[in-house]
């Protein structure tokens, strides 16, 4: 016989329910930020500034958003963003694949002092770079521009890791067999270790895409006219221009420029929780 | 199989290129640059031997920098631990709206410290401000947290804090799934009680982590500077004038390019032992259970 009374109080004494409702604090507390962004960015000017504050406007002020692109061109910024993320993550996929390949299937004489050292540069953190960077940057005529954004990100040690390690977990016997079959090098890279690989690219790719994207120190300083801003420095700027005029603006520019980076998240998440996680593997 | 060198070489290259211009000659220019210094009022480069060095080994205002980048560190990486591994462990075992919960908390990962800094602007403003809110309902004052020389450094870590749970939570999580069910198992058959249970069971084998964490937190802060920059541009009274930041001011708005390259290499010297001491202890301890 079922007795739900029974069931339920069972239910109710069980650690697992107590340990959610615990969880639910902290989660309240890490989702508000984000809540109260979205709060603020449908508020008007007075309304932010009421005391106690509230979370629900008195009136829905739906003209923040128009207006906020309307005082800077915000869907450029996610464009150069964009382009700017893009093209290091093509860029170092491909050569990470192709060093990687080399490294974990190829003999030749250096091999692992060319491993050594690209394992090397993932110590040097990238505040040491900067100034001869940037002289390099200023030397080729190149600041204000894509190739700035891009270029100096053109090579990755822990691509390199990350693919070397997944390359040599792939039987040489496939290789061989590949070979014998009269496939190029070339032919068994693209057809056959490449989709074998797939997890670990696809993780370095959206780890690529995220890290570039989210950079903040190398675009505030390469970068000079409006035209050519982030979404990262461009929102600090938008916020010091704005903030004596209207708060809700500023916080419909952050709502808008914050979106993409919570779809990518939720979309890849998978991957991307990889991509830290083995990120770690290089302290 | 044996490849003659040139095609191994050509497969190599443009990463050896992309490395070797962008990360191995910059790291060696910058020491170079840091015992040069430029004469006034002309751009041209002398040598001056350890001068950047001495100076900013005697220059106040830089051991104010250091820190206040210790001080970031400590509010940050010890409270930003404790949370997240509270957090990680009831996240570990509670089974209800799993995928939800999990991607509340690991969702600041994705956004960056600028826009993570830019949600909390107005939630630090001291009259209008939900923190401040919060903490009059229990009576407490709160203080002008991004104007006041005490509280601007706290508030940048309490934000920091914010998008370094989700980082924490991803690999506790893995730690914590790591931990054999046997092992808990014979302990709960022997009565041990669940706080127990985590201190002399799952805090051991975690531990490693707990390490890992640690170290690359403090490299982390050490390396803070776009949520500085959003929130306190290094003020107020240089109270968040962290090492990046300093060097930010110096290299790009005092144009002192051996100056700041001298903290660069300062600041990789740093980071290096942190990374160093990561290698060698995380090398004895790490459980692969």
């Amino acid at each position: 016989m079922v007795e739900p009374r029974g069931k339920f109080s069972v239910f109710l004494r069980s650690t697992r329910l107590w340990v959610t409702l615990l969880l639910l604090l902290p989660a309240a507390v890490q989702f508000f930020p984000i809540l109260y962004m979205l709060s603020i960015s449908i508020k008007s000017s007075n309304d932010v500034f009421t005391w106690p504050p509230t979370l629900i406007p008195e009136v829905f002020v739906w003209t923040n958003f128009g207006d906020a692109m309307e005082a800077a061109p915000l869907l450029r910024f996610l464009f150069n963003s964009f382009i700017a993320a893009c093209g290091i993550m093509m860029v170092q996929v491909a050569t990470s694949i192709l060093a990687a390949y080399a490294l974990a299937r190829m003999n030749f004489p250096g091999k692992n002092l060319f491993l050594w050292l690209i394992l090397a540069t993932m110590m040097v953190p990238g505040e040491v770079t900067i100034i001869p960077n940037y002289l390099t940057m200023a030397s080729l005529d190149w600041l204000d521009s894509y190739q700035a954004l891009i270029v100096p990100f053109s090579a990755s040690g822990f691509g390199v890791f990350l693919l070397y390690q997944f390359f040599r977990s792939i039987p040489k016997e496939l290789e061989e067999a590949a070979i014998v079959d009269g496939a190029g090098r070339m032919r068994f890279l693209i057809q056959i270790l490449i989709p074998l690989s797939m997890p670990a690219v696809a993780s370095f790719a959206v780890y690529s895409f995220v890290t570039a994207w989210n950079q903040y120190l190398w675009p505030l300083i390469v970068t000079q006219t409006v035209e050519m801003r982030t979404a990262q420095i461009a929102i600090g700027m938008f916020r010091t221009q704005n903030e004596s005029t209207s708060w809700g603006m500023v916080m419909a520019a952050t709502s808008i420029l914050i979106t993409p980076s919570i779809l990518l998240f939720i979309a890849t998440q998978r991957h991307f929780v990889r991509g830290v996680t083995m990120s770690g593997l290089k302290g | 199989m044996n490849t003659r060198f040139p095609i191994a070489l050509l497969f190599l290259l443009p990463t050896l290129l992309g490395l070797g211009v962008f990360t191995i000659y910059p790291a060696i220019h910058s020491v170079y640059l840091s015992f040069h210094s430029v004469a006034p009022f002309s751009s041209e480069l002398f040598f001056s031997g350890f001068e950047n060095y001495t100076e900013l080994f005697s220059s106040p205002e830089y051991w104010q920098s250091l820190k206040a980048s210790c001080l970031f560190a400590l509010f940050t990486v010890p409270p930003g631990l404790l949370v997240s591994l509270f957090i990680a462990v009831l996240l570990d075992a509670q089974p209800y709206v799993k995928t939800l919960l999990r991607t509340i908390f690991l969702l600041p990962v994705g956004i960056s410290t600028a826009m993570a800094a830019m949600l909390w602007v107005f939630l630090f403003n001291p009259t209008a401000g939900y923190l401040n809110y919060f903490l009059s309902t229990v009576g407490i004052t709160g203080p002008n947290w991004l104007a006041d020389p005490l509280w601007a450094l706290p508030a940048v870590s309490i934000a920091t804090i914010w998008k370094a749970i989700g980082f924490n939570v991803i690999f506790l999580l893995a730690a914590l799934t790591g931990v054999p069910k046997e092992l808990q198992e014979a302990a709960l058959v022997d009565g041990a009680g669940p706080f127990r249970r985590f201190w002399n069971i799952t805090l051991p084998m975690i531990s490693p982590t707990l390490f890992f964490i640690t170290v690359v937190s403090v490299i982390h802060t050490f390396e803070g500077f776009g949520q500085i920059h959003i929130l306190t541009q290094g003020g107020p009274a240089d109270s968040t004038n962290v090492l990046v930041y300093n060097l930010y001011r110096d290299a790009f708005q005092n144009f002192r390019t051996g100056y700041a390259s001298a903290q660069a290499i300062v600041l990789f010297v740093i980071i290096l032992i942190a990374t160093l001491i990561q290698f060698s202890v995380g090398r004895r301890r790490v459980h692969y259970g």
